[in-house]
Formats: structure tokens, sequence, C-alpha cells
């Protein structure tokens, strides 16, 4: 028997990404391998995850592997002339006869290592929160809930552009931190993506402190920490690790969003939301410099997208509505 | 279907979704590429020229620092006339003025300048020397905050002799003299209507008078409505009293964010003239609309690159010198300016343009196309050692500056990312750092570092010594000297230039009338600071682009102050 | 029920306060909001020292905080640095020019996305239902910078140059000289709205379809079959109705969303709103208008979601008869 363990209120994530999987049922999943094992044997069965899986590893050994054959991306063949894809560059080179390709790579670097950080980040503070709240409920709870239901919904976008535009802050000991650079965007990022994670935390706490095992551990004397961290959590990592890889898409298009929009990663360095910012004026004539960045960014995100639903129905195989 | 082969075919429908869009979004591509041969255009039937502005001026007043600009200039310049026009081959034309005024007297200096009989305001009250007297009284007002009084301040008695004549005294030779009355930043105010006004404000949101709002103007257009960020509207002057009243309807200002705005407006036939910033491949875009004109002039103003001499590092002169050797100007040129005008080239004169007879290119001891090894021996004979992340330093200072420029300007950030990356070899690290309004506040403020910008001068380079006289420094504005409300604007050497010998030099300009003579003594000051001071490096000779629609005639740009729109009484417009 | 709003109500003032806190600690992170102006030479220090009263700077960060809460929620929401008009009007044109984008976007993603959805759910795996589904996956997967870059491309290329067809715009709200026009405002409304549109309507058909899904799957929809009710009765009486709600309330949340998406929009095409307002206050540091706009924000989104929590217990009468979502989880 599983109950259905949504988010209290049975609506989903307010965030477009979310609205595809109503709420996340954790499975309960028990704590020995094979269930492990079985997901996995699901995931690889689902031939549009594995094509995503396959593409982000590409992606990812290209970024950071690949980019070292690449020429420098900040070297400008001034010499020659703007040029559109050809064997020299594939991907052309843009204004200031930079490879474009290597450009793309570089920004790949940066986007990617500041998503999987914000994933990590993100579910550390959702973790905690869910946990928290799920746990000891009450009006904490309410609140708290409140509280996460107004940051998922909140526009990221202005608040992080002011945020970025502090600039550099001095954090005395800790040295300084440019709220602007890659690991800034990092933090910020994550103070703001941590809901969905909270909420399904908290779902699969409500649930569970209600069972057995729980009780049972409390009879032994356990404290609530060691509940929460030896059997509560375990048990919803399924359902936290598809929400992480959905945090993972979103912060792929926020950060991209944020450098095309100026408050992000400074140009020279190139990231992929910058390099379609500064190719606005030239789309026409340039055409490569628009749509490599572009597709980068889609079809990565694309690729977590499917993941995430590969993931998904590995976790949980009823989940999917079929007759 | 089986459960498995469900999924199957929903999947394969899935990535042949994706594979179509991507194929999509390249043939998207190759199919801009292979577009180049235009379609007509619509034309857009108006009753007004529109003309797209992209630094709207925030007040209408070009002669406070507040609106003082080079649009607000354009806009408000029709309205509004001069002792003399500037005309597009640097040469002064008499306006309100009856002929060319006279020296009478060489000491003390007197100038004497006559009046057109028929020259007179919209609301028929005529233009007198008490008009010239009150823009002298007005202008020399300490309460005013004018953007310059040079020059001014060099009278020492302003004789009305009659309605249609008067009188200058000044203190010493005052060479320079027709520039007090020429240029948008120097209009003739109606006393009649001004009088008793506070001038800070009174022409903020029109150029009317103050107690009937209605609009007044002594050029041939009115304005005859402003709203803030949104629109100016011009308007024939009726009552012009030129040999010609303008024929246009009505012409339209609005503002745009940047060019690329400007461009799409332009294609779609929103806007009949545009004005841009330089952009690459703005040229070709404008020539490919039907119907559209593109014309292309390099006049007075120029692009250049600053440092602030009071910065640690940039302190020393060899710095400065090493920068301007590794500069590669050639290489900006050719990337950003060549493309909107062919005759581009390097500027290396900050007194005189390329076009000018008196050009003498002194910097071209800086090469043009930047010299990584000769910088180099220059910054370790001077004791800048690389340290371990490139960069060099001696003691605590590092060569690490920002560069900073107007936000929104794609040809100037790429004209950074050059700099940035040729300055690298020199181990002299950039940053960029740019906001929109940099040369309004940050740089009154001496709050850069390096900056590029251009200054639009005029035909004769005296209007330029308020960048170079050591006496022209504003006073750093601090927060506590704006509490006590000592703040001094005036004067625009924001490089903090202090150089006696270019002092005595630009000085002597004044009092020198021989044209050969003064223009030695200025290429004189011109080889000095490119020898000795090396603060502001020239760049290049700015070209401007004008695209506008063929149903507007008569158009001719104008590349000094007066701008494109100085003859606005020649032009027709045949929608 | 008078009950159950009267808290949501209080939780969400509450949420409020907090949020306006920190966005106060943001907004004044960035340093002296005179900064700029001191130095500006037209700006005599007598104008300084009052803006400095009006704006409580002489006082601590927590009084200025209370400060600007008070002058915020009486309407004095002061006079921008820039242009000196007052915030109230300038944020009250850019609001109702967002509002006209969003509200299009808005009725026209319900719609579209109500249809896909519904139709994706009864002919699940048909043809409609793949397409429909690669679309979701490409709606949300795209970033709307670039669908909104593409869009442009496509209408000066293709539209504009290749076909000559003059009939959409790529930017600003209405051509010079047509204000009023309302054709001419339509023309320029097509490509914001539906870049607008993309993520909403990928996202709610999606939702719609898999909530429609499960109500179709359930026992008394089954058994309504089995009894022989006609097949639209059932879709309509029974399935719609359920699936609809937590549809309604996911579209008010979005709601609230789209107002992130406005922003970029208003960005690259150059339409007047509250996008366009943020960001030229925040590039210009124009202090009065950042505040006022980030507050407006955070009420904006705190309505809404009070609307949805409000909606939802109104739409699911459980949620009304136990009073509380506690009760419900452990009821079920």
């Amino acid at each position: 028997m599983s109950m259905r363990v949504g988010d209290e209120s049975g609506r989903a994530r307010a965030t477009a990404i979310d609205a595809t999987l109503l709420a996340v049922d954790p499975v309960l999943t028990p704590e020995d391998g094979s269930a492990w094992r079985a997901a996995g044997r699901r995931f690889r069965r689902h031939p549009v995850a594995m094509v995503g899986l396959g593409f982000l590893v590409v992606m990812v050994l290209a970024c950071f592997a690949g980019a070292h054959f690449a020429p420098d991306p900040d070297y400008q063949d001034l010499a020659r002339p703007t040029s559109g894809p050809s064997s020299a560059h594939w991907f052309g080179t843009d204004e200031l006869s930079r490879d474009s390709l290597s450009r793309v790579l570089h920004g790949g670097q940066i986007s990617l290592r500041v998503a999987l950080g914000v994933a990590l980040l993100s579910t550390v503070i959702g973790v905690v929160i869910g946990a928290l709240a799920g746990f000891y409920r009450g009006w904490f709870d309410e609140l708290l809930m409140r509280f996460t239901d107004l940051w998922i919904a909140l526009p990221a976008i202005p608040f992080l552009a002011v945020a970025v535009s502090i600039g550099t802050v001095d954090l005395g000991p800790f040295g300084t931190l440019d709220l602007g650079g890659p690991f800034g965007i990092t933090l910020l990022l994550s103070f703001l993506l941590w809901g969905s994670i909270a909420r399904v935390v908290r779902g699969a706490t409500l649930a569970l402190r209600e069972r057995e095992f729980v009780d049972a551990a409390r009879a032994i004397g356990a404290s609530n920490t060691r509940i929460i961290t030896r059997h509560v959590l375990p048990n919803c990592l399924g359902p936290i690790i598809v929400n992480a890889t959905l945090v993972v898409a979103e912060a792929i298009l926020v950060e991209s969003t944020l450098s095309f929009l100026g408050f992000g990663i400074q140009p020279p360095t190139p990231s992929w939301g910058n390099l379609l910012s500064d190719s606005i004026g030239t789309v026409q004539d340039w055409w490569w410099l628009t749509v490599f960045p572009g597709l980068a960014i889609f079809l990565t995100v694309l690729a977590v997208n499917f993941v995430g639903d590969g993931l998904r129905d590995a976790f949980d195989p009823r989940r999917r509505v079929r007759a | 279907m089986s459960a498995t082969s469900r999924r199957i075919t929903e999947h394969t429908h899935l990535l042949t979704g994706v594979v179509a869009l991507v194929v999509g979004a390249i043939a998207l591509g190759a199919l801009a590429t292979t577009a180049g041969a235009a379609a007509p255009s619509a034309k857009k039937q108006s009753s007004a020229i529109t003309i797209a502005v992209d630094q709207f001026p925030p007040v209408l007043n070009d002669m406070t620092t507040t609106g003082n600009g080079a649009w607000t200039a354009m806009i408000a310049g029709p309205a509004l006339a001069r002792g003399y026009k500037l005309l597009p081959d640097f040469s002064y034309e008499p306006w309100i003025f009856s002929k060319d005024c006279t020296v009478t007297q060489q000491s003390p200096f007197t100038v004497d300048c006559t009046i057109r009989p028929e020259a007179k305001w919209s609301d028929g009250v005529p233009i007198t020397s008490t008009d010239f007297k009150f823009t002298y009284d007005t202008i020399m007002n300490k309460k005013n905050d004018v953007v310059s009084r040079n020059g001014y301040d060099k009278i020492t008695a302003f004789n009305v002799i009659s309605p249609t004549e008067f009188q200058m005294v000044f203190q010493e030779v005052f060479a320079p003299w027709r520039q007090l009355w020429a240029g948008s930043s120097t209009t003739v105010l109606p006393q009649h209507v001004l009088v008793g006004q506070n001038f800070n404000k009174v022409w903020n949101s029109c150029i009317c008078d103050p107690k009937t709002k209605k609009p007044i103007a002594s050029g041939p257009m009115l304005v005859q409505s402003f709203t803030p960020d949104q629109q100016v509207t011009l308007v024939p002057n009726k009552n012009y009293w030129g040999a010609k009243v303008a024929q246009v309807p009505k012409v339209v200002f609005i503002p745009t964010r940047d060019t690329n705005s400007e461009l799409n407006a332009f294609r779609s036939g929103e806007v009949d003239m545009i004005y841009p910033q330089n952009q690459i491949g703005l040229r070709k875009k404008i020539e490919a609309v039907d119907g559209a004109v593109y014309t292309t002039s390099l006049g007075p103003q120029w692009e250049h690159f600053d440092m602030l001499t009071s910065v640690p590092g940039l302190d020393d002169v060899q710095v400065r010198k090493a920068i301007a050797t590794a500069m590669p100007r050639q290489q900006i040129v050719d990337r950003v300016v060549k493309d909107a005008n062919d005759q581009a080239a390097v500027l290396n004169n900050t007194q005189y343009m390329v076009n000018q007879k008196e050009y003498a290119p002194h910097w071209n001891t800086y090469p043009a196309a930047g010299d990584i090894n000769t910088a180099n021996q220059i910054l370790d004979a001077a004791g800048w050692t690389r340290g371990s992340d490139g960069v060099r330093q001696k003691g605590n200072v590092k060569l690490a500056f920002t560069v900073g420029t107007t936000s929104g300007n794609q040809a100037r950030i790429l004209a950074e990312q050059i700099i940035q990356q040729q300055l690298d070899k020199i181990g002299v690290k950039f940053t960029i750092k740019n906001s929109p309004d940099i040369l309004d506040t940050k740089m009154v403020g001496f709050d850069f570092q390096t900056l590029i910008f251009a200054w639009v001068g005029a035909p004769d380079p005296y209007s330029g010594n308020v960048i170079w006289l050591s006496s022209a420094i504003p006073a750093q504005c601090s927060a506590k000297l704006a509490k006590a409300g000592q703040c001094d604007y005036s004067g625009q050497n924001y490089t903090k230039v202090k150089d006696p010998q270019v002092d005595s030099l630009l000085n002597a300009t004044d009092k020198e009338v021989d044209p050969a003579v003064r223009a030695d003594l200025f290429n004189q000051a011109d080889a000095q600071l490119a020898a000795n001071d090396v603060t502001v490096v020239p760049l290049f000779q700015k070209p401007t682009q004008l695209g506008y629609r063929r149903t507007i005639s008569g158009v001719q740009d104008n590349p000094t102050e007066d701008g494109f729109t100085w003859n606005i009484e020649d032009w027709t417009y045949t929608p | 029920m008078t009950a159950f709003v009267v808290r949501r109500l209080l939780t969400a003032l509450l949420v409020v306060l907090v949020a306006t806190v920190v966005l106060f600690a943001l907004v004044s992170a960035r340093g002296d909001p005179l900064n700029d102006l001191r130095r500006r030479p037209g700006v005599s220090p007598t104008t300084i020292h009052n803006l400095e009263r009006e704006y409580h700077l002489d006082e601590s960060r927590p009084a200025q905080y209370v400060g600007w809460l008070s002058d915020f929620v009486q309407g004095n929401w002061g006079e921008s640095f820039r242009t000196q008009r007052p915030v109230v009007d300038m944020v009250g044109d850019a609001i109702w020019n967002s509002v006209l984008l969003v509200g299009t976007a808005l009725l026209f993603s319900i719609v579209l996305a109500l249809l896909i959805g519904v139709i994706s759910a009864v002919r699940q795996y048909s043809v409609f239902d793949h397409v429909a589904t690669s679309f979701s996956y490409f709606g949300f997967s795209m970033p709307d910078f670039f669908f909104a870059l593409l869009l442009q491309l496509f209408v000066v290329v293709v539209l504009h140059e290749q076909l000559g067809l003059d009939v959409l715009y790529v930017q600003g709200k209405y051509s010079v000289g047509q204000e009023g026009n309302v054709v001419n405002l339509i023309e320029h409304m097509v490509l914001p709205v539906l870049v607008l549109m993309l993520t909403s309507v990928a996202a709610w058909s999606r939702y719609q379809r898999d909530s429609m899904l499960e109500v179709l799957h359930t026992d008394y929809v089954r058994t309504a079959r089995a009894k022989g009710v006609p097949r639209r009765q059932i879709i309509r009486r029974h399935a719609l109705r359920n699936a609809l709600i937590p549809f309604v309330t996911v579209v008010a949340i979005d709601a609230g969303v789209l107002l992130g998406g406005v922003v970029v929009v208003e960005r690259v095409f150059s339409w007047p709103g509250m996008g366009l307002l943020f960001f030229d206050a925040l590039e210009r540091s124009d202090y009065p208008v950042l505040l006022a706009w980030m507050a407006v924000a955070t009420v904006f989104v705190v309505v809404f979601n009070l609307l949805a929590d409000v909606l939802y217990a109104v739409l699911d009468p459980r949620i009304r008869v136990s009073g509380t979502y506690r009760r419900k989880v452990r009821a079920t």
C-alpha cells in the first residue's frame, strides 16, 4: 500500500517545469539496493531518457575535456574577417574573430558548473527546510510553507538582477564575494530554487513520520535528527533526485537569462547567455553567433528534462498514468 | 498497442520533433544569410517626419549642464538661432549677425557686431543687442548652471550701442571670439521672456514664455511639445525672419533604446531618419532598406581613450606611454569604424582632424597597430615587473584598471575588448565596467580609471582648451563639498592634465590672431601632449552615420555641433 | 470558510512584510542611493539635503525601512531621481502596459492549454497527443529570450524582407503616430504575447492532460462509462470539472510567475511596461522607482497566491469541510 502523499494542497509547484509532474510521489523504497537496481533498469529502458543522458555526457565531455583542444576563446584573430562555419572553425568566428565553438564550450563550462552547484546547494537547503517543516509541523510548518509558496512564485530575474548589481560584498574574514561571478550566482540561484525540493521532502516527512518504523525508532530512543537523517530522508531520495534534476534545468535557464540581460557573467568571459546577447545586432548577417549558443541552451535543458522524466518513471513506474 | 511499444512510438515522435526543430533553426539561419535582396518596404503614411533619438535629452535647455548634449543641440537648435551658423565645411556663416563681426581695436581688444534688422522672435519682438547682453549676463551669473563660461569670462565690457549693434571689450586679445556666438550651446536668449526667471529650470520642458506657456523661437522651428522620455515635436515657425520658412509639416523626435530598435523602426517605416551610434554592419542594413539613403561624414568628433592621472599606476607617465604604444588603434578602426566610412583612419592629433589642413600627426610616435615589444620594454625599464598572475606591479600598485564607456554601445564594447586583449600581452589588465550614464555622473565625479568616449569639437580647436588646461580641472565633487555647495563643475579636464607648457601654449592661442601662428601653437601643444602627458589617446575621427528616406530631400549631414538639423528649413517632405 | 480566508490573509500579510524587509535590504545593500545624484552638476546641495530627508537617509537602516514602509503604504512613493516624475504615475502607466500583455497571454494560454490538454488526454497516444507532448518539451526547454530572437528574425527576414508582408512589428507598443490604433497595437502585441504564451501553454497543457487522465481513470468515471453514460457527457460533467480544480489554482499561481517572463519579453521587444521600467531604474540606480517596483511585484505575487488558495478552497468542497489540509492528508 502506498499513500498518495502529494503536497498538502494537492496543487503542483507553480513553475512551468514542475507543472508537468503534478505532485511528485515519493516512492517508499525499502532500504536495500534491489529497488535501486530496479530503478536503474527501468531508466535504461527509457529511450528518450537515455538519449538525453547520452547528450549530456557528450556535452560535459565537450565542454570540459574538449575545450582543451579548442583554440583560446579570447584570442582575437583580427587580421581575418568574421566568417561562418568552416572546417577551421566549426561554429564560425565572432565579431572579433574569436573561435565561436571554443567560446560556446567555455561558456558551457560556466553554465554547467553553476547549474550543478545550484542543484547541490539548493537540495541541501530544501532538504533541511522541508524536513524541519514536515517534522515539527504546527504554525512553524504553516509559515514555512506559505513562505515557500511565495518564494517559488517570486519573479526570479528582477530579484537576482538587483542582488547581482550589489556587486562585490565584503565578508570580513571570509574575503570578498563577487555576486556577479559564477560562485556568487550559484549562491544566489540556490537561495531561490530550493522550494520544490522543500515541498517534496516535507510531504514525504509528513507521511513517513506516521509509519511504524519511526515509532519503533523513537521507542528505542532515537533523536529526531537521527530519525530524519537515517529513516525519512533515504526513503524520499527518489523524488529529491528528480527535483534536483529539474533544478538543474531551471538553473541553466535562469543563469543564461541573467547573463543575456547583462547581469551575470560579463564579457569577454563567454557564457551562453551573453554570447546570445552579443549577437543581437548581427543575427541576420552572422546567424551562427545566435543559433549555436541558443541551441546549446535549448538542447541541454531538453536533455536534462528527458533525464528527469526518465528518473521519475524509474522511481515510480506506477505514477505514469496509463490504461 | 502494448505499453512498451506505445512508449516507444511516443518517444520517437518526441525525438523527431526535436530534430525537426534543430534543423529548422539552422535552416532559418541559412535563410537569413541568403536574404539580402530587399523587398519593397511598406511606406507608412504619416504627416510628420519622425526621427529616432538614442540619447533622449532629459531637459530642453542645451546651455545648462543637465541638458547639454549633442541631441539637445540638434533638437532644440532649430528653434534658437545663433550669431553664426556652423557649416559642414567647418566654416562660420553669419546668421543673426548681418555680416561677420569686425575687430575694431586691438588694444583693448574690441569686437563689434551688427544684427540683422529683420531678425525677430516668433512673437514679433525683434532680436536685439539687449538679448545678446542678456545671454552674456545669464552665462556669467554664478547662480546659473551653465556648461562653460570660457571666453565670456574674458569680456570686460559688453556695450549696447544700438538695438542692432553691440560691442564686446576683452581684457586681452581673444582670437577665437567667433566661437562665443556659434554652436548650439550658445544660443541667444529672449530677454523679454526670460528676465527674472530661474534659468536652471525655466526651459526644462519647453522653449516657451514661462508665463503664457506659448512656444517661442528665433529659428525656423518652434518646439510645440515635449514629453520626457516620449517625444519632442517641432513645427515650422511661421514668423521666421530668415530667407526661407520651413516647409516640413511637423518633425517628431522619439527615443529608442538602442541601435537595433532604431534600425528595426527604420526598416518598418516607423521612423524616417536615424542617426545612430556606430555599429558594425549598420551601413549595409540601412542601404538595404528600400528607399533609404545612407550618408556618412567625418567631422570634429573624435573618439579617444582617457586615463585618469590621479589613479595609482596611471600616475606614471611611462605606464601611460606604454599603454599608448601597445594600443591597437588600427585594428580598432578596421573592425569597428571602417565599415561605416571607407575613409576612417587612426587619428594622430588632439587639436585638428584628419581632413583639416592644419593636421599634423604627432601621435604617430605611437604605432597605429600597437607595438607590444616596445611597450614591454618601456614597462620593464620603468621597474614594473610581472607578478605571478601576469599583471605588472611595483610595490603595492598593480597595473589593473577598469575601462568604461556608455553601455549598450556595441562598437565601443568591442573596442574595449580589443584593447583588453592586446594590453594583456604587456601585463596590463583591464576590466570592463560600463554604465548608461557614465558621462553624466562617473566622469564628472572622477569615479573612473579609464574611459572611452567622444568629444564633439568645433572648427577652431580653442573650444577644446578646457580639456587640457590645468585651470580647467573641475573640483572633485565629494559628498562633503556637495553638502557645502562648493562643487565647481566648470572645466572639462577630466584626466587632470597639469602641464605648464601646454597651459602657456594654449593660453597664448587666445591672443594670437594670425591663423598660421595659432595653428602652430595648437600643434605644439599637441606635440607636447603626445610626448609628455599622454593622458588622452586619440583613437579615430568618428564618422557620423545618417540614414533617411528619400521622401525627405534637402538633407545634408553636418558633423559639427549644429548637427544634421542645421538646414531644416531646406527640407521638403513628400510622403 | 471565513476563518480560513482570514487565516490565509494574515499569513499572507506576514509574508509580505518579511519579503519587503528582504528586498529593502537588497536594494539598500547597493550603497548610497544618492551617490550618483551627488555628483551630477545640475543638482544643488539643497536638493540633495531635501532628498536625504525625504528618504530618511540620515537615519539608521531599520528606521529607513520603517520610514519607507509607512510612506509606501500611504501612497507616497516619491519622485524618480531621473525624470522627477511621481513614481506612482510611472508605475501606473507601466502596469497597464504589462497587464495588457500578460492578460492577453493569460487568456489565450488558458484556452489553448485547456484545449490541448483535454484533447490529448481524451485521445491519448494519438498523433495529436504526441505532437502536443513534443511541443510541451520544446516549450519548457526553450529559453524565452532565444525564442524571442528567433521570432524577431523570422518576422524581419521572412515576413518583411522575403515576402514583403509588413504585418507584424518587432518592437515597441505603437508605431509612431498610430497611438490609439487598435490594429496597430495588435500587430505589436503578437510577438511578445507569443513568447509569453510559450512556457505557459507548454506547462499547463501538460498539467491539464495529466490531470484529466487521472480523473478519466478513476472508479466513478469507469462506472459511468459502464453504465452507458455518453462519453461527451462524462468528459464534460465529471472529468473536466474535477480536472479543472487543480488547473485553476496552478494558473492563479503562475499568473504571478508570468511577471518574471514579462521582464525578459519587454526588454527584447522594447515594450514600455513594468519590465522596462525595472531595467531603467536598476541601470540608473533610480532608488524610489526600484523600491516601489519591487514592493508592487511582491504584493502582486502574494495576492495571486492568496487568490489561488481561496479559489482552491472554494472549488474543492473537501477542503472547506475539513478546514485545514492536515486533516485531509490523514483522512485519505
